[in-house]
């Protein structure tokens, strides 16, 4: 070890004690002999001071003087040999191919590789698709057997072999008083013409019972509801109003909501009603005397009984526009709470002979349209033979 | 390449595995290594880059073999083939072995065994001269310490 000065030593300018870390740092280069004279004094006197330095001191000889000791080790000409004796290429092999002996950038990126190789052939060769399908269940049920509930004749028809007991009860028993009437066959040919008009009532029962059970199919399957929309525009709807109702209760009219037929709002009257299919024109004609109208067809939910059609008439208060355009019983108005179905806009190629029809039009806007069409269509019924009159 | 300069492979292995086997067999591949390196230079390399060069090699080689004794743990050494000096006890290079920082466990086998220089130490790990210092300094204390304790023992 060369003990010299070390230039990196700055000059001290001005004498200050040194910290006693400061001093640590130098002990090593103080007990090498390489501080200046400056410092050599300035960690003399940290030493003196502090006593952890001087321990750190000792402990700096110690190991240096440890350190020397160990320095005279010897090697053995055994070991020499084979350190320095060439190396082969095959140990060199073999050596390389100890991946332990690997630098580490290599190992890890090494690693790293294989495992995105193993996770690749994993996720492309494991067939996931069949593996999903059996581990879903989709439906935990099992289907057994599938039974058709559909009644056959055969199945309507009962077993003419036996005789119901009420028909059996009916069969008089053979009187051995009559005359006639023999104990062996006579009473069994007696029951045996009984029971064949038995057995002929039977089966004209089963055929009645068919066609009741015809029938019923035909009552039971499920009608449509329907509801009928009139529009109006008429003048003068205080006088015109009763005159109306008078109509419709003359044709057999009867109100079908919970308003009074002619119920008037601000704008005009409200007639809801249900009656006879069959006086449906009469009542056509008594309105188109009156004025133009506007009647459409559109499903409702209400199925109203065989026979009988219902019907909403709106009569609104003015002048006929020309393109016939009916206002909507505004929000709260019966036909909404009742009924709660809107349709779509009337179709506006209609015209009517007077009325003004910009005011009209800005009055028809504020207010929304009765609905008049299905649902999807903006001609009216006319092409399904739901008559459109004027 | 010297005698010494094997030598000096040999013990930094010996110290700094602490087990014969992967001694010898670290130590003959940096002799190797060297042989290359020599061929490569003409063998005209100057002392301070021999060192250098020894500091370099021997460093790389003993983190790859660092995992592998840690693992087989510090075997006894037998004193046929590597024989420290008589009185000279190896259990405070133990206990510095185990405890240490493996930097300052380095720097003073290269320091303060093999007698490099720190400007040479530096050069080989291409640190500064300050650090190599700090190093020593700091190791140097802990084995004192080690050492101390030993003795008080005594």
């Amino acid at each position: 070890m060369n003990e010299y000065v070390n230039v990196d030593f700055k000059p001290i300018k001005h004498r200050r004690l040194m910290t006693s870390f400061h001093c640590q740092e130098l002990l090593y280069d103080y007990v090498c002999g390489r501080l200046p004279e400056e410092y050599k004094d300035l960690v003399e006197r940290s030493l003196k001071e502090h006593e952890e330095n001087q321990n750190h001191l000792r402990s700096i000889q110690y190991g240096i003087h440890y350190c020397k000791e160990l320095a005279l080790t010897e090697i053995s000409n055994d070991v020499y040999d084979s350190v320095s004796t060439a190396y082969g290429l095959l140990p060199s092999w073999l050596d390389w191919l100890r991946w332990r002996h690997w630098p580490h950038s290599l190992r890890w990126s090494s690693e790293a590789l294989l495992v995105s190789l193993t996770v690749a052939m994993v996720v492309t060769l494991v067939p996931w698709k069949r593996m999903w399908k059996t581990m879903v269940v989709s439906d935990p049920k099992i289907v057994l057997s599938e039974v058709v509930k559909e009644r056959s004749q055969s199945d309507q028809e009962s077993p003419l072999d036996e005789v119901p007991s009420s028909v059996a009860s009916q069969v008089p028993e053979a009187n051995p008083s009559e005359p006639g009437a023999s104990s062996g066959p006579a009473p069994s040919n007696m029951k045996g013409s009984v029971a064949a008009q038995a057995l002929v009532s039977l089966r004209e029962e089963p055929q009645s019972q068919v066609e009741v059970s015809q029938e019923r199919p035909a009552t039971t399957e499920k009608r449509k509801g329907y509801v009928y929309r009139g529009f109006m525009r008429l003048k003068g709807l205080e006088q015109i109003t009763p005159e109306i109702v008078r109509d419709i209760e003359a044709l057999g009219g009867e109100k079908a909501g919970s308003v009074p037929l002619g119920w008037r709002k601000t704008r005009g009257s409200y007639f809801h009603f249900a009656m006879e299919e069959a006086r449906y024109e009469e009542l056509l004609s008594a309105l188109k005397m009156r004025g133009e109208i506007r009647i459409y067809k559109d499903d409702h939910v209400r199925v109203m009984p065989e026979g009988q059609i219902r019907i909403i008439l709106w009569i609104e208060e003015g002048l006929k526009t020309e393109t016939g355009r009916s206002t909507q019983p505004q929000e709260g108005s019966p036909e909404v709470k009742e009924d709660g179905a809107k349709g779509p806009a009337p179709d506006a190629s209609e015209t009517s002979s007077e009325g003004s029809p910009d005011s009209l039009n800005v009055e028809s806007k504020k207010e929304s349209p009765v609905p008049a069409y299905r649902d999807g269509e903006e001609t009216p019924i006319e092409s399904e033979g739901e008559p459109l009159h004027e | 390449m010297s005698a010494a300069d094997i030598r000096s492979i040999a013990l930094f292995f010996y110290f700094s595995l602490m087990n014969e086997k992967l001694a010898q067999s670290a130590s003959s591949k940096v002799v190797h290594q060297l042989k290359i390196f020599l061929k490569k230079r003409h063998d005209q390399v100057s002392k301070f880059e021999m060192h250098a060069k020894v500091v370099e090699l021997t460093q790389e080689h003993w983190s790859r073999f660092q995992t592998t004794a840690k693992r087989q743990g510090v075997v006894a050494l037998s004193r046929s083939l590597w024989s420290p000096p008589k009185q000279t006890d190896l259990g405070p290079w133990r206990q510095f072995y185990k405890e240490s920082d493996s930097k300052e466990f380095l720097s003073v086998i290269w320091s303060r065994i093999l007698g490099y220089e720190d400007q040479e130490i530096a050069s080989g790990l291409r640190l500064s001269e300050g650090t190599v210092r700090h190093r020593v300094s700091r190791g140097l204390r802990h084995l004192g310490s080690m050492y101390r304790l030993d003795r008080l023992d005594e």
